[in-house]
């Protein structure tokens, strides 16, 4: 033990003993029962349950067919008859950005989570275990961070299309296929700060306890990287949605005419679009911004949860 | 964000050298309302004028650009022995007149006299020797193919059997003939282009090796109006006026080629950077750049057309109902509304409107009807399932289509779907870059495909894909091949126009394609530059030499 | 440390061998070649192109091929610029990476000083504040931040260019040329510092909340040093650890080329270039070019590895 330990204020050594002795039940649960105390992460939380609703149940709600093409109302206004206007074929913006929820949100959820799951695992990894483990994930990490991904997405959009995998599936596997590449940067930070969480004392009580190694990994250094998984997942949603237009151009996003709310934004492409017709792209923004704010308080909250000496100082 | 495809540029850059059509019956001027507003920073350059172009790649020999950016710097350094003038006909250039023999089989043309390259140095039928020769080089690699000129003793020549090509001969320094083994109306246009200077392409060129010819694409020498001073890569290309040019020193000292996006295009032009600007037609743009005041607007016929390709190869659309059907229930007119938005119609032929030979009487124009669609595919045999799909012998009449991502098939893709669906027919769009929509079109795995084709000078370049040696997609009508060797055979206009007359109704019949638009393009110039007449086949080139700075 | 270095080093030349197998399997598969698109030749001619650029040859030779080249020292030979890979890279490359670079400089002094700012006072109003605009930037276009920033303050008030990187037909030398160039560089930096400096802003305040928890900031406090030293000299010094591999990540980043920035104010870099030879399938270029930023990856890893533990002595190199 360092010299540092003997300085341990008392409270939190009581916290981290505390936690270590009852390691296997309470601090999940405690950890909970703080998250639903916390008004704002739970209003964050009740936000993204209503928009996932919305966007499952919405569309059938609304008089209008997501692919009827009307262009005699192109381009309208929003008003009594279409609340937030028409795009440039006539077709009602509410519905397609609801629809396009559906996508977008699934996209930006299921990518984050598999990269943030996948990239913490292997960070954490190679930073406590070290030596050749540690070698081996990060070769890995170095090798595909090489690889150029705009090319192996033409070949996978190719792939794809080749084995006549429906275009509505085709967007989850490109997901799956970017965070199996993408988890990489996240796991070379996640193991930097381990290494240097690995030698503080409570890490190194866990080791004198002899608690086994995933016990270590998800009980005891999990809530200290919160703070930057939190950072990663927020940053990575709003990429991930909005790069989803992007990968349309290779075929591999979502096919027209299924919105999403990367290609809603994508289509208000010309100046005249963003200064004449907000409408065109303003929904699909805020409900990307909204998302990412809810999402942000959301793990701003988890984080609270699970480390209660984060809290004590935030309320300070 | 994803740029364009070579192909798009190529496109691109067929509009850009398209450049603005006033003197032509087709050509609609919307005038500069209020001259006075024309920027400051314009006002300020005096001696130069400030075109836009996109993405040279400093490629600058006319036969080894490997871009149609590149293909517009070199017009403005060669110029042409044989040209086009605004409805598409030849017109002399640097060449002063030509002559064809009755078989069609021998080109005899004469320089003008006392041509010289922009270096003073002598311009001769030996230099246009010296390029027909190197194109038939076996080591050549650019985007001319020669061979379509059938010149005799090419083939021997490139096959190294001949140590020159026997069709190829210098009569006198100032005529030169061509004999050539079938007869072909673009035969001229090919024969009569870009030439290179033998005294200064030629110096260190051994045949079979191209690396000493190459190193001077980035110094090149002609007989156009402007001589090359410099390529800023990414930014600019730079040139000033050829005191040798055939037809007088032009009057401004020099040009620019400014590289611009379409992103801010409209803020350079609006700030003065630019004087010469090309744009995609809509009444967005329109309605902006009228505000400006000081902009003249030439908004004009382009030469190409867009289409939807049906993959002969399939059993289901090998039956003429099914096309027919297909295209009497796409409501072609709904696109191009909302595409083009009343700059652009429904193309009828695989032609511009612009073209001598365009002529749509007796020629079905297939105008948007459901019911007939229907109708022919009931005849066809195929039933509407429980499903609203339509089906025969267990088969659903699911077809795929090959798209790029692009505002035109943002509007396209959606409207198919809906109209097809109306028919019973289920659209599955497939979308990709081009190049892989090219190699999986080559590949046949698709049953559609949608692009544009490049500009067309000659309506045979609208037709040639039909021929059952060129058709790349498995069309085969023998009646349309002898039509189409037919109208390439013979250089008489009048005889030509009946041809391709009876060939496009034909085809229309036959349905090989949906035809979807003929296109509009929109070009501006700052209403500082006058005599700026240039034409849809010239491009900028056509009134380059005579412009002028009035203010 | 030095062996440890070594040893990487040398663990580096097998991964590169493996890199560069990678990358040209990748671009061999990619459908379509430099040929198939364009659609104006006849098949005929097309085959005899494929010839001539040994398109036609079998995958294993043409990687030994470009393999054999590399280990020459050659780049190779752009098909669509018919110049010399080395010759183009070097056109474009160092314009990106002067973009890169004023922007990197500027918008980690921005992310720190306002990362740290926010730490310091969590949940506070101007943390708040902060946090939406970081937000707002990330779910905002773009194409649309470029347009607006073009239209302020190059349409409406005229203070600086539209696009490019010089004023058109200029010939300055010397001081005139780096004031034209950074004339023009405000804007793109400006793009580049607003984009990035989002995600990084969080990043330093995650880290500088949890350095702030740390035993030898209590400590430092409860010494009764100035706040200010305390923040600056203990709580930053850790705060910045973790930011190490960040750092590594930008080396290759400095090359990259910021492809829709650069497009938009028509900026002459490597981003575009990157773009357009990828549509045109000109692999020698897309081949070399992705290999030297695989090589600045694997070595900005190395550098930040090594920072690391120079910074953190309880890391140790194994």
């Amino acid at each position: 033990m360092s010299v540092l330990s003997l300085r341990l204020p008392w409270r939190r050594r009581q916290a981290e003993l505390a936690s270590l002795a009852s390691a296997g039940r309470t601090p999940w649960q405690q950890a909970l029962a703080r998250l639903w105390r916390n008004r704002p992460a739970m209003l964050a939380l009740l936000f993204l349950a209503l928009m996932v609703v919305a966007c499952v149940a919405g569309p059938w709600l609304l008089p209008w067919d997501l692919e009827t093409t009307d262009a005699l109302a192109a381009n309208h206004a929003p008003g009594a008859t279409h609340w937030l206007g028409t795009d440039f074929l006539g077709r009602d913006i509410l519905t397609r950005l609801l629809h396009a929820g559906r996508i977008s949100l699934a996209v930006g959820l299921v990518s984050v989570v598999l990269s943030v799951v996948l990239g913490y695992v292997l960070g954490a990894l190679a930073g406590y275990a070290g030596g050749w483990l540690d070698g081996a994930i990060m070769r890995l990490a170095d090798l595909l961070m090489t690889i150029p991904s705009l090319p192996l997405l033409i070949i996978l959009g190719a792939l794809l299309s080749e084995l006549q995998v429906a275009p509505e599936q085709r967007i989850y596997l490109v997901m799956l296929m970017l965070s199996l590449l993408g988890w990489t940067n996240l796991a070379r930070i996640i193991r930097g700060q381990v290494q240097s969480l690995r030698s503080r004392d409570f890490m190194l009580a866990t080791e004198v306890l002899g608690l086994p190694l995933w016990r270590r990994l998800l009980v005891h250094l999990l809530p200290n990287t919160i703070p930057t998984l939190i950072v990663v997942a927020t940053t990575g949603v709003a990429g991930a949605i909005l790069n989803e237009s992007y990968l349309s151009y290779l075929g591999l996003g979502v096919v027209p005419p299924t919105p999403s709310w990367g290609n809603m934004m994508d289509t208000a492409n010309s100046f005249v679009d963003f200064q004449r017709r907000p409408w065109l792209w303003m929904p699909p923004g805020l409900a990307i911004f909204a998302t990412v704010i809810a999402i942000n308080v959301l793990g701003d909250g988890l984080r609270d949860a699970l480390d209660p000496r984060l809290q004590a100082r935030g309320a300070r | 964000m994803p740029t364009h495809s070579p192909f798009l540029r190529r496109l691109l850059a067929a509009a850009v050298a398209a450049g603005v059509l006033a003197a032509s019956a087709q050509a609609d001027v919307i005038a500069a309302t209020n001259p006075s507003a024309i920027p400051a920073q314009a006002k300020a350059r005096k001696d130069t004028i400030v075109g836009a172009i996109s993405a040279p790649q400093g490629i600058f020999n006319p036969y080894l650009f490997s871009n149609g950016w590149d293909e517009n710097v070199t017009e403005v350094i060669f110029g042409r022995l044989v040209g086009l003038d605004a409805q598409g006909k030849l017109r002399a250039e640097q060449a002063e007149s030509w002559q064809v023999s009755k078989d069609g089989l021998q080109y005899t043309l004469k320089l003008r006299k006392g041509l010289k390259f922009s270096d003073g140095s002598p311009f001769t039928a030996d230099d246009v020797a010296f390029t027909l020769t190197f194109l038939h080089d076996p080591a050549y690699d650019g985007g001319t193919d020669i061979s379509l000129a059938k010149i005799k003793g090419g083939d021997a020549y490139k096959a190294g059997k001949a140590s020159s090509v026997e069709g190829i001969k210098v009569l006198n320094p100032q005529t030169i003939q061509i004999t050539v083994t079938e007869p072909g109306a673009t035969t001229l246009q090919l024969i009569g282009g870009p030439v290179l200077s033998r005294a200064w392409y030629g110096r260190g060129y051994q045949p079979g090796k191209l690396d000493d010819l190459r190193q001077y694409s980035s110094k090149p020498l002609g007989a156009g109006p402007y001589i090359y001073d410099k390529f800023v890569p990414g930014q600019e290309v730079r040139f000033h006026a050829n005191p040798y040019y055939f037809a007088g020193k032009p009057a401004v000292p020099n040009f620019i080629y400014r590289i611009t996006s379409d992103a801010t295009k409209l803020q350079l032009f609006q700030t003065g950077e630019t004087d010469l600007e090309g744009f995609s037609i809509n009444a967005d743009n329109i309605e902006q750049l009228k505000a400006l005041g000081f902009a003249n607007l030439n908004i004009y016929n382009s030469s190409d057309y867009s289409l939807i390709e049906f993959n002969h190869n399939k059993p289901a659309l090998k039956d003429v109902r099914v096309r027919q059907a297909l295209t009497y229930a796409l409501d072609r007119k709904k696109l191009v509304d909302v595409v083009y938005q009343g700059y652009g119609s429904v193309a009828t032929l695989p032609l511009s409107p612009v073209s001598w030979a365009y002529d749509t009487k007796g020629v079905n124009p297939y105008n948007f009807d459901p019911a007939k669609a229907a109708a022919l595919l009931d005849q066809a045999g195929w039933k509407l399932g429980s499903d609203g799909i339509r089906e025969k012998g267990g088969q659903k009449l699911v077809v795929t289509l090959l798209a790029t991502k692009s505002l035109f098939n943002d509007a396209l893709i959606p409207i198919a779907k809906e109209n097809f669906k109306r028919v019973g027919v289920e659209l599955r769009p497939e979308v990709s870059d081009f190049n892989a929509l090219l190699a999986k079109r080559k590949a046949g795995n698709f049953d559609l495909a949608t692009f544009r084709t490049s500009g067309l000078n000659d309506p045979h370049d609208g037709v040639a894909r039909f021929r059952s040696t060129e058709n790349e997609v498995g069309y085969k009508n023998a009646q349309v091949d002898k039509l189409i060797n037919a109208g390439n055979g013979t250089l008489d206009i009048g005889k030509r126009k009946a041809i391709y007359h009876q060939l496009y109704q034909v085809l229309a019949n036959d349905a090989p394609l949906i035809l979807l638009a003929n296109r509009k393009l929109l070009y501006v110039n700052s209403s500082r530059i006058g005599n700026y007449q240039p034409d849809v086949f010239n491009g900028i080139f056509g009134s380059l030499p005579k412009l002028k700075i009035q203010y | 440390m030095r062996t440890y270095v070594l040893r990487r080093l040398l663990g580096a030349i097998p991964l590169l061998f493996g890199a560069s197998l990678l990358i040209f399997l990748v671009f061999a598969l990619t459908p379509g070649d430099f040929i198939d698109g364009n659609i104006n030749l006849t098949p005929q001619r097309a085959a005899e192109l494929k010839a001539l650029y040994g398109l036609d040859r079998p995958l294993w030779a043409r990687y030994l091929g470009w393999l054999s080249q590399l280990l020459h020292g050659d780049l190779g030979f752009s098909l669509q610029h018919q110049i010399p890979v080395s010759t183009l890279l070097g056109q474009y490359l160092w314009s990106s990476f002067l973009l890169a670079l004023v922007s990197l400089l500027l918008y980690w002094t921005l992310s720190l000083a306002v990362g740290v700012l926010a730490a310091v006072r969590p949940y506070s109003w101007f943390d708040r504040v902060v946090t939406l605009l970081v937000f707002a930037a990330m779910s905002f276009p773009v194409f649309f931040l470029c347009l607006l920033l073009i239209k302020w303050f190059a349409v409406d008030l005229g203070w600086l260019p539209v696009g490019g990187m010089i004023s058109i037909g200029s010939n300055a030398t010397g001081w005139d040329y780096a004031l034209d160039v950074a004339r023009h560089m405000v804007l793109p930096v400006l793009t580049l510092v607003m984009l990035q400096a989002g995600g990084l802003t969080r990043y330093v305040r995650a880290s500088m909340l949890d350095a702030l928890a740390m035993d030898c900031v209590r400590t430092a406090r409860a010494k009764g040093l100035p706040e200010r030293v305390v923040i600056l000299r203990h709580a930053l010094r850790n705060a910045l650890l973790p930011l190490i591999a960040l750092l590594g990540f930008e080396l290759p980043g400095l090359f990259a080329g910021a492809i829709v920035t650069e497009k938009i104010f028509n900026w002459p870099g490597v981003g575009h270039i990157h773009i357009d030879t990828l549509a045109a399938r000109d692999y020698p270029v897309l081949m070399s070019f992705t290999l030297l930023l695989a090589v600045l990856t694997i070595v900005g890893n190395l550098l930040a590895d090594v920072l690391s533990a120079l910074a953190d002595p309880r890391i140790r190199l194994r």
